[in-house]
């Protein structure tokens, strides 16, 4: 029983890292329709930022407070997202090319930012400081470390932020307006192209912060963008985009399935591997839209 | 108060409608009448800064908007209520108006503009908070006309607002243009009936074939006989 | 003569004179293939240090034969295909020997280089046991510490343990299984059951459900087989987090200091394999002496091997008389004992009976992680 509550709270922190991937593919996707694979490097630029703030590992060696290093890290992803949309989507959006034209180059741009990082940070994998530490403690019936905490409480401060945002403020219900039929929200006057820029900032915060949380679990390493876009990808697709809570909801079970099944399925170690990719597989076959449906979007 | 000036313009390489001039003087209600794919919606998508590809001129109240993106004509006073209604479904009715203020001038209070929709659109009132989605088609049109009017605009284009509607429901929508007008709203409407044109708009451009062929006041066009001829013999 | 005239004529004396020491003397070219931005650049690096540290010092006391070494350093990238293409410009740059530093796949496809041109080459750091066996090269030389002999003294450690059963914990990179078989060979051979193999996948963000496992199977010790880092602090952490108390021991990755600055605290006490020993004077004087002329930070083992690569080079070219590239292979072939900062107490390099991989069968030792730091030697050879 004590190995079941251990692995809830370990599952649950690792559901939350994915989940948070998958919003920042879900805000961008949402009025854009365009999936920008790039988020996990960008989550890697965004710990190793954290790195250079909060230690004197990396150029500006700063040794700062953790609190003003998530402020650094979300600004930091908010202008990288931002300059990416202004640079790379906005001219092919303006010359009516198809999100497929964008999604390739978020490709391209998911190179360039991994080898930036190799190049700007080197090839070791460097520690991230927790804020907390890693001391063991005991939260109701749970049992876990500080920084898992402090990963779930930070995943659900954001979750909530842009569940209020979307629900319960004009600019967001802007942009479910967006994300519902383009044309008639542009004829609200809301500026398209505003609200584009605007969710890849969005995107490129939340992925910088989730690389600033998960970081000290695994390290701040230039190999860490990949494994954290394909297991935000799957988790989107299992929790589906209509959603803000089906990209938490989605993150969580892929971390379950994969933790659990680790920890008790009769498969040898080796095979969890597949876990994730069997269910990415399992859902864009039987189940693609996810399982939270979106609002209905009929007129 | 509106000009258009050698419109032209389309979606892809060839051009849909061209050589379109249009004008509307402040209070005006004008209808353009054509049939289908005569290009009708073409020259609203145009006059809204929504069309791909466009040449020619626009002034709106003397300033030349040729270049003005759509969102910024908005914040000038030109709404458009689109063809099919295009509310959003999921949101309620209060949010669907909440949203077609967002590009309301500074001068007018969001406030404001409920009660003056509300007081239109009393069946509005009564649905504030149901799902846009769940109302009747004569609702939806008129949750699209009041979202339009939301901010406070000084020209508004309906594309097609009467498509569909029982006749009941058309003369309800008749009656709420005719207080538009009577308030000084500038209207401009596209149809295919005359007989409703004739109803809503003092005169009208025919359009066929992405031309405008004839301009008229419309009380003379109906006196002409019936519609289908004119559109025939521009061929 | 006119002032102009005069003018030209000093300046042209002047030129002269500038140019002057680039004839003065012939030095000998050693090449150098490094990695400054690819993954084995935390090793080469520092194996590059020593080699310019070494140069550097031999220089001072004369050079070799009469004349300085002069050092061509190149950047691989860690790329097999760069290494070639770099291994032939030392070759066209007129270099009688070079050294490769970075990661085996790269050395490898440099080696192609060496056979074709007769060049010889050496691996001073690298341990990888197929190096001089998959490529017939008699240009090829190696004095890493073979991967083997570090395992073969890690199990004489184990052995002695009284172990009966045990777990090893991997990622599933192909170096790390192949340790994790190693392991498991080495392991039975000497009695000892393994009752569980853990795999922690690279892109994991948690390796508590695996050491739930170990713990649950309460094994007397856990091999660690990982050669990634990210996996590796997971392993360390997850061990943390549980509450674990079994012994760690690990292969001679987790010699590379890196480890200790990413798994900071996470590491005492950990056994490993390595091919240093701190205690020895000569090493010592050599640490402190190393850090008295150089910056950048204190020597490792690394460093070392590149000391004692250079000067196993130095030594090679004075026996061989002149700086000529089938003389040198000839003299290198020929050494049979060797001194080095590396390597356990009383071990020494050897090409004795035609091998071209010169770490000593007994040069290997068990070291333990104390304070943060690669702490003392436990066990020296087999």
């Amino acid at each position: 029983m004590e190995d079941f509550l251990e692995l809830l709270v370990s599952a649950t922190a690792s559901g939350c890292v994915y989940g948070l991937l998958a919003l920042a593919y879900l805000v961008i996707i949402r009025p854009t329709s365009i999936i920008n694979f790039a988020v996990g490097e960008w989550a890697a630029s965004g710990a190793f930022v954290g790195v250079a703030v909060l230690s004197t590992l990396v150029w500006p060696a700063l040794e700062w407070p953790w609190w003003s290093a998530l402020l650094i890290v979300a600004a930091f992803g908010a202008l990288v997202g931002y300059g990416t949309e202004l640079l790379c989507v906005r001219p092919l959006v303006a010359r009516g090319a198809p999100e497929l034209s964008a999604i390739l180059v978020l490709l391209g741009v998911l190179v360039i930012f991994r080898e930036g990082n190799t190049l700007l940070f080197g090839a070791s994998p460097l520690p991230s400081p927790a804020p907390f530490g890693f001391r063991r403690m005991l939260i109701g019936p749970f049992p876990g470390v500080s920084q898992q905490f402090l990963i779930i409480g930070a995943t659900f401060g954001v979750f909530l932020s842009a569940w209020l945002f979307f629900e319960r403020t004009v600019w967001g219900r802007a942009f479910e307006a967006v994300a519902l039929n383009r044309k008639a929200a542009a004829l609200m006057g809301i500026d398209l192209r505003m609200v584009g820029a605007l969710a890849f900032a969005a995107g490129g915060a939340i992925a910088a912060v989730a690389g600033l949380l998960v970081s000290p679990l695994t390290s701040a390493h230039f190999l860490m963008g990949l494994p954290l876009a394909t297991q935000g990808f799957t988790a989107l697709v299992i929790g589906g985009i209509g959603r803000v809570e089906g990209a938490l909801l989605g993150g969580l079970i892929l971390a379950f399935v994969e933790q659990f099944g680790a920890r008790w399925l009769p498969v040898p170690s080796g095979m969890t591997l597949a876990f994730p990719f069997v269910l990415l597989i399992g859902f864009l076959l039987f189940r693609p839209t996810g399982l939270l449906r979106a609002p209905e979007t009929r007129v | 108060m509106l000009e258009a000036r050698a419109l032209a313009g389309g979606y892809r390489k060839a051009d849909v409608i061209a050589d379109i001039d249009l004008r509307l003087d402040a209070g005006e209600s004008v209808a353009l009448l054509g049939p289908n794919g005569a290009g009708k919606s073409t020259v609203l998508a145009a006059l809204t800064a929504t069309l791909p590809r466009r040449s020619g001129a626009i002034l709106f109240n003397g300033r030349d908007v040729s270049a003005e993106p759509g969102h910024k004509l908005v914040a000038a006073g030109l709404a458009l209520v689109p063809e099919g209604r295009q509310i959003f479904a999921p949101f309620t009715v209060r949010d669907n108006l909440r949203l077609g203020a967002i590009a309301l001038p500074r001068a007018h209070r969001v406030a404001d503009r409920f009660d003056y929709v509300f007081t239109l659109f009393p069946r509005l009132a009564e649905r504030a908070s149901q799902r846009a989605g769940t109302m009747s088609g004569g609702e939806q049109q008129m949750l699209a006309i009041g979202r339009a009017l939301m901010s406070a605009p000084r020209l508004l284009l309906l594309d097609e607002p009467f498509l569909g509607l029982a006749p009941m429901i058309v003369e309800e929508i008749l009656a709420t243009l005719a207080r538009l007008r009577a308030d000084g709203l500038t209207t401009l409407i596209v149809e295919q009936k005359l007989e409703i044109a004739l109803a809503c708009a003092t005169r009208a451009y025919v359009m066929v074939n992405g031309r405008v062929i004839r301009h008229a006041p419309c009380a003379e066009l109906a006196a002409g006989g019936d519609l289908q001829d004119i559109y025939f013999s521009a061929n | 003569m006119s002032r102009s005239r005069s003018t030209r004529l000093s300046l042209a004396a002047f030129a002269i004179a500038l140019t002057m020491p680039a004839f003065a003397q012939d030095t000998i070219k050693i090449g150098v293939i490094t990695d400054h931005v690819g993954g084995s650049k935390f090793y080469a690096e520092p194996v590059t240090r020593g080699i310019e540290y070494g140069a550097r010092k031999i220089n001072e006391s004369g050079g070799v034969l009469g004349r300085k070494l002069e050092l061509i350093i190149e950047d691989d990238q860690n790329k097999p295909d760069v290494s070639a293409a770099k291994a032939r410009k030392l070759v066209d740059d007129g270099v009688v020997i070079f050294l490769s530093t970075t990661g085996s796949p790269s050395t490898q496809q440099a080696q192609t280089v060496s056979l074709e041109t007769k060049t010889p080459q050496l691996a001073p750091a690298n341990g990888a046991d197929q190096m001089t066996t998959a490529l017939d090269n008699p240009y090829f030389f190696q004095t890493g510490p073979l991967a083997s002999v570090q395992l073969a003294t890690l199990m004489a450690y184990t052995r002695k343990k009284g172990f009966k059963e045990v777990a090893i914990v991997r990622d599933n990179t192909a170096l790390s299984q192949g340790f994790a078989d190693s392991f498991r060979g080495g392991l039975e051979k000497a009695g000892i059951k393994v009752a569980l193999e853990e795999v922690i996948p690279q892109g994991s963000t948690s390796a508590v459900a695996n050491l739930q496992k170990v713990r649950g199977a309460k094994v007397d010790a856990i091999f660690q087989a990982g050669i990634s880092g990210p996996e590796m602090l997971q392993f360390f952490r997850a061990y943390a987090q549980l509450g674990m108390k079994e012994p760690i021991y690990g292969s001679y990755n987790l010699s590379i200091p890196a480890y200790l600055t990413m798994a900071k605290d996470l590491m005492e006490g950990v056994i490993f394999a390595d091919a240093f020993d701190p205690d020895r004077p000569d090493v010592k004087t050599f640490l402190t002496d190393f850090a008295k002329e150089n910056s950048g930070g204190p020597a490792g083992s690394l460093e070392a091997y590149g000391w004692d690569g250079i000067h196993l080079v130095a030594e090679a070219l004075r026996r061989a008389g002149a700086p000529d590239r089938e003389k040198l292979r000839a003299a290198l072939q020929g050494i049979d004992k060797f001194d080095t900062i590396v390597g356990a107490k009383g071990t020494f390099w050897s090409f004795a009976g035609g091998k071209r991989a010169g770490f000593h069968p007994q040069g290997a030792v068990i070291r333990v992680v104390e304070n943060n730091q690669h702490g003392r030697v436990l066990q020296a050879g087999q």
